[in-house]
């Protein structure tokens, strides 16, 4: 005779027909013999009783997709690149933000902006240029002689 | 009509006979894994727009599509449920440094249902989500060993094996609750 363990074991796969012949009639003729394990059966039983009567609760309830759902799907099948990029918003925003950074830097990059500085600034007072005051600037700086 | 038009009319028509034929099974296994209608709606909704971008072959009703209309709706539903743990745990650490009288988010939508779903409800709720998942289908959806290890990719004496324990489970739960 199998040992309760193993019959226990095999007592949900026997009360949902899952188990094949041989084993299905081991179980029944050891549950005839043993009550440990005809308790252990009617326990089990029980509990599939209860979750029963809250599926027929369920199964009353008509589970019907809403008009909005429906709206949704009939949307994602005509736009199905406007679906992907409103599944993966998150995704889509921070390839566009890398982008929009890289193009800057590569602008940045290839106009060099950086290195048109002036060597040499000189501070112009224009008032003083006018009276014939130069400060040291160099002559191609200085505006034209009016006659 | 040209050929493309005519293919892709009745692709749809298909696609709608797949919907009207699974969105009832399909709302209501969503429904007890996340225990929110407005939830399973959103993951149903999902499932058949991803069912009719990555479904190559004939869409017409059977065991091959039901099993990928399953699974699919799991993996979707624990997603959904993960999203929404972190959202009420970020809720709860910004509750709990505003204010001293929190009340605790509830994790769970119970809607108004018998004693006897109710009592199966917070019974189901003690076990992990792959447990709920497996006494879901065969108890609820009545999947055989061998629908269940398609959808969830088990094998047939695993899954034995874990409704073994999650009725144990179940039962304990159940006792522990009519105890006075």
């Amino acid at each position: 005779m199998m040992p309760c363990d193993d019959i226990q074991a095999l007592l949900f796969d026997y009360m949902t027909h899952e188990l094949g012949g041989k084993r299905a009639e081991l179980v029944r003729e050891h549950l005839r013999k043993c009550e440990a394990c005809q308790e252990a059966s009617a326990e089990i039983h029980r509990t599939m009783e209860v979750l029963r009567k809250a599926r027929t609760v369920h199964k009353t309830e008509v589970f019907k997709l809403s008009q909005k759902s429906q709206s949704r799907i009939r949307w994602a099948i005509v736009h199905p690149v406007l679906d992907w990029i409103y599944r993966h918003h998150i995704l889509v925003a921070f390839c566009v933000a890398a982008a929009v950074v890289t193009s800057v830097l590569v602008y940045l990059l290839s106009a060099q902006l950086w290195m048109e500085m002036p060597e040499h600034t000189y501070p112009v007072n224009v008032n003083a240029l006018r009276d014939g005051i130069t400060n040291g600037l160099p002559e191609e700086l200085l505006p034209e002689k009016q006659e | 009509m040209s050929d493309p038009q005519d293919r892709q009319s009745h692709r749809l028509s298909e696609f709608e006979a797949i919907v009207s034929e699974y969105e009832a099974a399909l709302l209501r296994y969503a429904h007890r894994l996340l225990g929110s209608i407005d939830a399973a709606q959103d993951v149903v909704q999902d499932v058949f727009i991803r069912l009719y971008h990555t479904w190559k072959d004939e869409l017409k009703p059977g065991p091959q599509i039901s099993t990928w209309l399953y699974r699919v709706t799991h993996n979707c539903s624990v997603d959904a449920m993960r999203r929404e743990h972190r959202r009420e745990l970020l809720h709860l650490r910004h509750a709990t440094e505003k204010a001293d009288d929190v009340e605790m988010p509830r994790l769970t939508f119970t809607p108004e249902i018998s004693e006897a779903a109710e009592q199966a409800s917070r019974a189901l709720r003690t076990l992990n989500v792959r447990e709920q998942q497996l006494v879901i289908l065969k108890v609820y959806e009545d999947k055989s060993y061998k629908e269940i290890s398609d959808i969830t990719g088990l094998s047939t004496g695993n899954v034995g094996y874990i409704l073994h324990h999650a009725m144990k489970k179940l039962a304990a739960a159940m006792r522990k609750r009519q105890l006075p």
